[in-house]
């Protein structure tokens, strides 16, 4: 593929991801010549291989279908990533050999990326929040924060979203998403998703609960997955597998981007090409960018990287890999810092949404395992006053029964009532059944269990970052990243809130809870401030999958990166676009608000290049 | 707790075989010889005859949901396959007590666990073989064992291993997509495999059909 | 025992079915209709063959040959492949047999001609899916029946805009994605000339009568329906409880490849003459060969349908023959390449196996003159199979049956074009009683275990084949629900609502797609997104 490349085009993208994808099918159709470098493996015929591996995945963790291999070390990948499996306990995230980020904290960073055709939703979930008014004016609320640009609020966003809505599918109802100040333009191209029985239940045991002012309610959560045949793909059939991968492509994932800008003629796609340089020319614009092709085994071509040129320089990495190469292009030592990189803001601020995940089991049968792994959510505590004090939360509602919550139920608990273990707490007397009787106690745990996941907003600090490690390398001798990673008060004060609520939802559920208390050393086990009882209570926090912040948009150059249309300060032919830009992360998953602002980029783009 | 044996079962069959065009039924060995054109006669037929039965015993799912009449899945030669490597004697010598022998009446499940006092070997064995069923994965046996008479204390196995620990503690290799596909957890659960629907779109908001409809034969 | 040999005049020995429409003649919207009738056949019960399985050498032919002076077949006779069976060996050459039946009867010339020399067939006279789906959701004509035969029709197609006369030609609609893309836009084909492949889909009439009478034709008319979709049912009325004998729903879908000169001279397909039609005053005529057939039927007792597949002998070679060098030997003995979408001895790099092209596939990108071709890209395809054994009957697969029995019916009809197509399987519901059932919602499994698990035709599923073996090593080829398998796919299948109204929700459509293809009342409404 590397050498029907042409000389020139129009634009390069770096990263095959969704805000690659976008601007790479929006110039596609506006005629312009584009080529995509993508670090890892091309996007396939079909997904038979990746459903194969995923069928056969002992742990079925999200990125148990895709490549690279999991077991391989990171030192010897050309394009390696994070895994779910190397965080999985508590020595493995700081292991060199398990680990592809050399993590520094003490806190592990606990969410993970793709590098593959298609990006890292190719494992999302779908879901398909707008960011809140309020979310872009939090200096009303922390005035010390960084602010998000002038030019990007609600309002001027409101029309980015309904276009992506209706570019990628996404089902919701405006009615139902009115809340906290979003008004809609339009309403979403198709009908929200049915509630879950599950959602059913919670919704009526909170009727009447209030919470710091705000009255609970369970809501449908607007996501990219078809109610209805959409753009020549199915109906959800309710798989119950979003993460990892839908079976039937009912839910969108960045392929199918992929696939329609190939088919405006005018996208070339070069796969297995790890983007190491962006070289900067006369007048501070980009001159070209260098990458590594390697082969299917993932070996080297070359002796040398191979450069492409373009008018235009859009890097869409994720916002771990894009910090990485923009630290990499140092000129050969000409630019120490990087390119891009004047505010020293690059690689900063790194946050996610710490994930606070309580499980129990319903007084009655509800039936998890059924329908999209989350239908509902309550978003009323998105917003309020209390964002002066600590961090707001969402709250996702799972239909997956402890799947997620104890990492690979219902194996857990069936191995547990058959061998006489006791990992999920379920068989306190050890017992071990076989027949009529393990159906009837196995289907009396598994048709109660429920979990819901409590989404934080995690507080912008410069000491949360991505960095170079100077000392280790990936498979193509180029250094990895190195992040470090913490929580401030604010946001384990936001963490505590949560885990009221829970207990709060659980009382009204009438509930028994299962949460596992962490071990005090466990990494990811966060003290909470002491509790209205005056205890302090321990627990755990995951990742969300959420990468925010290390290249944030702003308005002062000597504090942001990139302006409003995520165009560098420094090189008017540089675009960083993705979660990165963000500078703060608001309680939303990203991925709508990053569709929407590379559609607006694109638009960008495309008149600039008129 | 009604027990399924090979008696019981061959009854049912005559009944079935009795009333309907298209009972799902067992092919008994007799029947296989009366196949038209050449066929090999596979020399476990019988065994896995007994094993199906035996495993509608241990999962406490009907023998013919397992191993319906036209199975395009094959799943129990999977799982007798795995079953015969990891200990033919323990199997062979299962199968045979749980099917009776000229002289040796049939014993049930918790007779032959009670017999097995002296090595468990049958004891983790079955235990293999029910979570091989139920979870479309081969726990071997020796694991379980290592596992169930370790450290058992909950508090342990969550410290220092965290999601995804069970993998860790007690490995388990998935059979195959189709094992997978076919497991019964899933039906205990009124649900269906993550990753395998066959449900129609919105079913989720609704009450599932009742347990019977997934461990028992549709009538 | 000795078959009946006819020379090369097929029997022709399938009974006519009579269907007695139940369906009333008043529709709402039938203003306009002048002169339609709809079909009104009369229905005589069908005569079935013997359909158990006894051996290959003893198929029953002289009892086909009593049946058939009109060429229509026995349709259905889905009871007769299960005649007290229960193994999956005999019931899965039951439905084979069943299969062979359907697609002679289908393509008996229209005319009422026995099977023989090269005729348009009764099938192409149905409604096509652009028929029946008609922009702004207008209702579709009346389905006219043939005056000699009423299981024939007389439809006429929509009149194209600034074309010449359609009149004796099919018209291929490049101007759907759905003709020259595979489904869910899966990739495209291209032929050894760099021709597209060409999909169409056709209903029989009481597929259409469903639809019309029920105003399924439009997204609102799906919207107001209240009822869970359920097309007739076929019945040859020995199954239990049903008395009744009817034809039932078909639908067929077809791929076809565009003729040259060498195709043509040697007669080995049947052809049409088609008019590929991309937009007004943009038409081509074209010869076009038929290369795959799908034929889904439903009856009483198999109400997720029962579902067919046939090729063409020369579209590819399977992965066998590729290990065997099959290719190679045909390219010495027949003076060339045969095969429609294979280059033999190519190698993986210059013609990678069963992928789609890298750039774009969309017919304007391709250029329009003379007609859409891709100057660079030629599909190399191979069938790669599952070989399901009968766990029952130790070693033989399906495969192996499935060639026998082809070879049965090839010698029946030697010397036409139809024996040059091969019945690659049958898929249909084998978990019983579930595959009679309705209220799909109240079963654990409503694709009630589609037997064999997978199935694919390369020329129409090409790209969700099974695994080839060096992907596969020693592990099973078929991957759930990735691999093509119609039951499993079609279940998804349902209706399309209006854009956004909460108060309506996708339905299962019973097994078909075509109802989404409906466009709105509105016409420029978002539902009507590619």
């Amino acid at each position: 593929m590397n050498d029907t490349l042409q000389k020139s085009y129009d634009v390069v993208i770096v990263g095959s991801g969704i805000a690659g994808g976008l601007v790479a099918l929006r110039l596609g159709q506006a005629k312009k010549r584009v080529l995509v470098l993508e670090a890892g493996e091309p996007v396939r015929t079909n997904i038979n291989a990746e459903m194969d591996r995923f069928y056969r995945a002992a742990a079925k963790v999200p990125e148990s279908p895709y490549t690279p291999d999991l077991a391989k070390d990171p030192a010897t990948v050309a394009a390696g990533r994070p895994t779910v499996l190397s965080l999985s306990n508590s020595e493995d995230w700081r292991d060199p050999s398990k680990s592809y980020l050399i993590q520094t904290g003490t806190v592990p960073f606990s969410s993970t990326y793709e590098r593959t055709g298609g990006g890292t939703s190719v494992h999302w979930l779908g879901t398909c929040l707008r960011l809140l008014p309020a979310d872009f004016k939090i200096e009303q609320y922390q005035p010390g924060w960084a602010k998000w640009p002038k030019d990007i609020n609600y309002a001027s966003l409101e029309k980015w979203y309904h276009n992506v809505e209706e570019e990628i599918g996404v089902s919701g109802s405006k009615d139902e998403q009115s809340y906290a100040g979003m008004v809609f333009s339009h309403d979403y191209p198709m009908p929200a998703i049915p509630q879950s029985l599950i959602d059913q239940f919670i919704n009526t045991a909170i009727s009447g609960l209030k919470l710091w002012g705000k009255d609970l309610k369970v809501r449908s959560t607007p996501a990219a997955r078809n109610s209805q045949p959409f753009k020549q793909r199915r109906t959800c059939a309710g798989n119950t597998n979003c993460i990892p991968i839908c079976p039937i492509q009912a839910k969108y994932d960045p392929t199918i981007t992929l696939r329609d800008a190939q088919a405006t003629g005018n996208v070339d796609f070069c796969y297995r090409a790890v983007a190491c340089e962006i070289v900067v020319g006369k007048h501070e614009r980009i001159d070209h960018i260098e990458y590594w092709p390697y082969d299917e085994q993932g070996k080297k071509i070359g002796d040398k990287p191979v450069s492409v040129f373009a008018n235009i320089y859009v890097v869409a990495a994720h916002a771990i890999e894009t910090p990485r190469l923009l630290l990499m292009s140092t000129g050969k030592g000409k630019r120490p810092n990087g390119v891009a990189n004047s505010s020293g803001q690059v690689g900063k601020n790194l946050m996610d949404h710490p994930m606070y995940v309580p499980w129990g089991l319903l007084p009655q049968s509800k039936f998890p395992y059924r329908g999209p792994l989350s239908t509902s959510g309550i978003e009323d505590l998105r917003d309020g006053d209390f964002r002066k004090e600590r961090a707001a939360f969402r709250v996702e509602i799972g239909n997956e029964g402890w799947n997620f919550a104890v990492g690979g139920d219902p194996n857990i608990t069936t191995v547990d009532l058959v061998n006489g273990l006791n990992n999920s707490l379920v068989n306190p007397s050890y017992e071990a059944l076989f027949g009529d009787t393990l159906v009837t106690r196995l289907r009396d745990v598994l048709t109660r269990q429920f979990r819901l996941g409590f989404l934080v907003e995690q507080e912008p600090d410069e000491k949360n970052r991505v960095t170079l490690s100077q000392k280790h390398t990936d498979g193509l001798g180029l250094p990895r990243p190195e992040v470090y990673y913490s929580l401030s008060d604010y946001t384990i004060k936001g963490l505590a809130a949560a885990k009221k609520t829970a207990d709060a939802i659980f009382a009204r559920l009438n509930a028994t809870e299962y949460t596992r208390i962490p071990d005090k050393q466990d990494p990811t086990a966060i003290e909470l401030p002491p509790n209205e009882a005056g205890r302090r209570e321990r627990i755990r926090f995951m990742g969300a999958g959420h990468i925010i912040g290390t290249y944030r948009m702003g308005d002062d150059p000597k504090k942001s990166v990139v302006n409003a249309d995520q165009r560098s300060w420094d090189h008017d032919n540089l675009y960083l676009i993705g979660s990165g830009v963000f500078p703060t992360s608001a309680t939303a998953n990203p991925t709508l608000t990053i569709a929407a602002l590379s559609l607006r980029t694109a638009e960008n783009i495309v008149g600039s290049l008129k | 707790m009604t027990e399924i044996s090979r008696r019981t079962l061959i009854a049912g069959v005559t009944a079935t075989a009795a009333t309907a065009a298209f009972g799902s039924m067992l092919i008994s060995p007799s029947a296989l010889i009366a196949q038209p054109s050449p066929v090999a006669i596979d020399p476990d037929a019988t065994a896995r005859l007994q094993f199906k039965a035996v495993s509608g015993a241990l999962t406490g799912i009907h023998p013919d949901v397992l191993v319906p009449n036209v199975d395009p899945f094959g799943t129990n030669v999977e799982i007798f396959a795995k079953a015969d490597v990891a200990d033919t004697n323990t199997l062979r010598t299962i199968l045979s007590k749980f099917s009776g022998s000229p002289g040796s009446p049939p014993k049930t499940v918790a007779q032959i666990l009670a017999e097995d006092t002296k090595d468990e070997s049958a004891k983790f064995l079955i235990r293999s073989i029910i979570l091989a069923w139920y979870l479309g994965a081969w726990y071997a046996p020796q694991d379980l064992r290592k596992n169930f008479y370790g450290d058992k204390d909950p508090q342990h196995s969550y410290h220092s291993t965290r999601r995804y620990s069970q993998e860790v503690l007690i490995p388990h290799v998935v059979i195959s997509p189709n094992a997978y596909t076919n497991s019964v957890v899933w039906r205990v659960a009124q649900a269906h495999p993550m990753g395998w629907s066959n449900l129609q779109f919105g079913y989720w908001g609704q009450e599932p059909p009742e347990l019977e409809m997934f461990t028992k034969p549709l009538k | 025992m000795t078959l009946n040999r006819i020379g090369a005049k097929f029997i022709g020995s399938l009974a006519i079915i009579m269907f007695l429409c139940s369906v009333t003649l008043t529709k709402g919207r039938a203003a306009g209709q002048a002169g339609q009738q709809s079909g009104a056949e009369k229905f005589k019960p069908p005569v079935c063959p013997d359909l158990s399985f006894e051996g290959f050498d003893t198929i029953k032919f002289a009892k086909i040959t009593a049946l058939q002076p009109n060429g229509i077949s026995g349709l259905p006779c889905d009871a007769e492949a299960e005649n007290g069976m229960n193994d999956a060996r005999s019931l899965q050459h039951g439905f084979d047999y069943y299969s062979w039946l359907t697609f002679l009867a289908l393509n008996s010339p229209a005319n009422g001609a026995a099977i023989g020399p090269d005729a348009p067939t009764v099938w192409e006279t149905y409604k096509q899916l652009p028929d029946v789906m008609l922009p702004n959701g207008k209702a579709p004509e009346g389905w006219v029946v043939s005056e000699k035969d009423p299981l024939v029709g007389a439809n006429k197609q929509v009149p194209l805009t600034g074309c010449p006369d359609s009149e004796g030609k099919m018209i291929i609609h490049m101007d759907m994605e759905e003709t020259y893309n595979e489904p869910f836009k899966s990739g495209p084909l291209f032929d050894q000339n760099g021709n597209y492949a060409v999909f169409v889909i056709f209903t029989n009439e009481a597929m259409f009568e469903y639809i019309d009478h029920n105003a399924l034709y439009n997204l609102e008319g799906q919207e107001g329906f209240k009822d869970e979709v359920d097309f007739p049912n076929g019945s040859d009325g020995k199954a239990k409880g049903h008395p009744e004998t009817t034809v039932g729903a078909i639908m067929i879908k077809a791929s076809w490849k565009l003729m040259g000169p060498s195709d043509i001279a040697k007669p080995k397909y049947h052809i049409i003459n088609g008019l590929l039609y991309r937009g007004p005053k943009s038409c081509i005529p074209v010869k076009l060969g038929l290369i795959g057939f799908h034929v889904g039927h439903k009856t009483v007792t198999r109400q997720q349908w029962i579902w067919t597949t046939f090729e063409h002998h020369d579209n590819v070679p399977t992965e066998e023959e590729v290990k065997n060098h099959v290719p190679e030997a045909r390219v010495a003995n027949e003076n060339g390449n045969p095969y429609s979408f294979y280059k033999p001895a190519c190698n993986e790099s210059d013609c990678p196996v069963n992928q789609t092209p890298d750039g774009s596939w969309e017919p304007d990108n391709l250029g329009w003159n003379p007609f859409p071709k891709n100057p660079t890209f030629k599909s190399q395809i191979v069938r790669t199979g599952i070989h399901t054994k009968f766990n029952d009957s130790g070693t033989t697969t399906l495969e192996d049956d499935v060639k026998r029995l082809n070879d049965v019916f090839h010698k029946q009809i030697t010397g036409t074009v139809w024996a040059n197509y091969d019945l690659v399987t049958t898929q249909w519901p084998s978990g019983f009683p579930c595959a009679g059932k309705k209220s799909p919602g109240k079963l654990p499994d409503p694709s009630c275990t589609p037997f064999p698990t997978f199935l694919a035709n390369s020329t129409l599923e090409t790209f969700s084949q099974p695994l080839q073996r060096s992907e596969a090593g020693d592990r099973a080829p078929g991957v759930p629900l990735a691999t093509s398998s119609c039951i499993s796919c079609h279940n998804n299948a349902t209706t399309k609502p209006t854009h956004n109204n909460a108060r309506t929700i996708a339905m299962r459509s019973d097994f078909t797609y075509i109802l989404e293809k409906a466009h709105s009342t509105h016409e420029s409404a978002k539902e009507n997104n590619k």
